[in-house]
């Protein structure tokens, strides 16, 4: 893997995905899967949001895949229309009008085009919601970062973390990127833009509530009818002390207890990672206790 | 106020290695004593199926195994087979019409300290000590009780308690109905998760290990000394966190780190720290000064 490590790889990642990429650097990506991943995702991440400083629009395959799910939900508006120079101008001093300085001339031009107030008025959504969850930068609020990490990872476009976790700087969706915070300024800008430009419809908690809600349930029905099925193929069979068979069934019965406690408490609160991870637990020990009763029967 | 853990730590050990051999020694007069002794290497496997009955394990020097097994019944008999450094140990049905009182049969068996060892016993009870080999042990409504034993420890009950004394290795428990407990452990990796059960964590915190426990309903409890030195990560999604660790706050909010229910995060000293998770549903966790 040559002589650099991991961590002095992340530290001059910004000078890489400039494209300034040092024999080290390279030897290193070649044989490190994981900071190749890294950089293979920042560095798409990157093209994508110089792509849109030539043409405010993301590349095709982005935007139809993420349309198409917004669609899908019923939150897209009509698309930007065609980009005028005006428009260059308000999109290049975008930054600013998110850190709250309108300037009058960026402020005629969203009252005049539609496109560019639409998108306004989503980074207004943005800022309003992460200015709320009290954090101390202008990050957006967790479920939005939970919502955006899970579209980008089921259309392929990042990929999960690793299990094997190397120590990485930073804190929460950066850490996982891997990269220090300032160099992920432009990155998260951009990522925000695409966001932003793609979802010009009001994010709000209900829908992501929604969303966390369908998908949960998606997995949950396909876990459920599974379980029921291995469920009553075992239960009757189950071997011939009535001891063990009566400890077996009383247990089964703390389990769907559980099961029915966390499907409660997720419907409750459809974002909790808490509670999503209680639920899937509970199944993972219904499906090893069913397991067992079926090898009691045998 | 603290809710304490209901068992005190003594009484845990005190009645996981009383009962098995309490059971193992008060023999019905009827009962047949039948023993087989095997030659093997320093490393052997022995794997013991065991419906009903008590199994106690124990390491001695000799590369040997001895079995010895108490049987009230006629109707079941010692299984005992040898093949190359395996051996299989089972009691055997000797008709097709037994009860299941008739299923009972009491194991001791002797092994070299590295064998790797396999059992499964539904009721009765499960006593290891001073085997140095990995370890899988699954049971119905068997308590475990393991005592210096190390390798990587996999175990399994649904409705036996499991205790782990002076246990190094890599240990996984899982229950549904079980309580846990931890003491003493020279552990790097300690996961355990009860449905719900309760869970007693009172081992060393090694550099870099990492220590997890979970359950749905029931108390958690970790024991500190002041030594130690830890990162932790306790949640209660519906119930309570009771802390008298003095813990250092992280710098900035990790994104990483539930806000949900109640929860306590911070590093306890710093130098070589452990990472320890504590989760539960809706039961408590206390977090006290051993």
């Amino acid at each position: 893997m040559g002589t650099m490590g991991c961590k002095a790889f992340l530290d001059q990642l910004d000078s890489w995905i400039e494209g300034e990429r040092t024999p080290d650097a390279r030897t290193h990506v070649a044989g490190c899967r994981r900071c190749r991943s890294v950089a293979d995702d920042l560095t798409a991440i990157s093209s994508t949001a110089r792509s849109m400083a030539g043409t405010p629009e993301p590349p095709a395959y982005l935007w139809n895949s993420i349309r198409a799910r917004l669609e899908e939900e019923g939150i897209i508006r009509e698309p930007h229309p065609a980009v005028t120079p005006e428009c260059q101008a308000f999109l290049d001093q975008l930054d600013s009008w998110i850190a709250g300085e309108k300037q009058p001339d960026a402020r005629a031009h969203a009252a005049g085009c539609p496109g560019c107030r639409g998108l306004a008025e989503d980074f207004d959504v943005i800022a309003t919601a992460a200015r709320a969850l009290g954090n101390e930068t202008a990050e957006p609020p967790a479920y939005l970062w939970n919502s955006i990490r899970a579209q980008l990872e089921d259309e392929g476009l990042i990929r999960k973390p690793q299990p094997e976790a190397v120590a990485l700087p930073g804190k929460g969706w950066f850490a996982w990127l891997g990269l220090p915070r300032p160099a992920l300024a432009g990155v998260f800008a951009a990522v925000l833009a695409v966001i932003g430009l793609v979802a010009s419809g009001p994010i709000t908690r209900q829908i992501n509530d929604y969303r966390w809600m369908r998908g949960t349930q998606r997995s949950a029905n396909k876990l459920n009818a599974q379980l029921d099925r291995v469920e009553h193929a075992t239960v009757a069979s189950v071997g011939a002390d009535p001891l063990v068979a009566a400890a077996l069934h009383k247990n089964l019965a703390i389990v769907d207890n559980y099961i029915s406690l966390c499907e409660k408490s997720v419907r409750e609160n459809p974002q909790s990672e808490m509670a999503r991870d209680f639920l899937y637990d509970a199944y993972q020990q219904k499906a090893d206790l069913l397991a067992q009763m079926t090898e009691q029967g045998e | 106020m603290h809710t304490r853990f209901a068992v005190p730590e003594g009484n845990w050990r005190a009645a996981f290695l009383l009962i098995p051999a309490l059971a193992f020694t008060a023999l019905p007069a009827s009962a047949r004593r039948i023993e087989k002794q095997f030659k093997v290497d320093t490393h052997p496997i022995v794997s013991i199926h065991s419906p009903s009955g008590t199994v106690i394990v124990k390491a001695w020097t000799k590369s040997e195994v001895l079995v010895i097994a108490n049987i009230d019944s006629g109707n079941v008999d010692l299984g005992a087979v040898q093949n190359g450094d395996h051996i299989d140990i089972a009691t055997r049905l000797l008709s097709n019409n037994v009860s299941p009182s008739e299923l009972r049969a009491d194991y001791q068996v002797d092994v070299p300290e590295n064998t790797e060892l396999q059992i499964h016993n539904d009721t009765g009870g499960v006593s290891v000590a001073n085997v140095l080999g990995d370890m899988n042990v699954e049971t119905v409504g068997a308590g475990i009780d393991l005592q210096d034993v190390a390798g990587y420890l996999t175990v399994r009950t649904v409705a036996g308690s499991f205790s782990c004394l002076r246990c190094a290795g890599h240990i996984q428990a899982n229950s549904i109905s079980g309580n846990m407990s931890f003491v003493d452990t020279r552990s790097t990796n300690i996961q355990g998760h009860t449905v719900t059960g309760n869970i007693l964590f009172s081992g060393q915190f090694l550099p870099n290990g990492q220590y997890s426990l979970k359950n749905y309903s029931g108390i958690i409890e970790l024991k500190f000394s002041p030594g130690d030195s830890f990162d932790l990560s306790a949640t209660s999604l519906k119930g309570k966190v009771n802390n008298d660790a003095k813990l250092i706050r992280p710098r900035r909010s990790d994104r990483s780190m539930p806000r949900e229910g109640e929860a306590l995060f911070g590093t306890y000293n710093t130098a070589g720290r452990a990472s320890v998770k504590l989760a539960s549903f809706d039961g408590t966790i206390n977090i006290v000064k051993r």
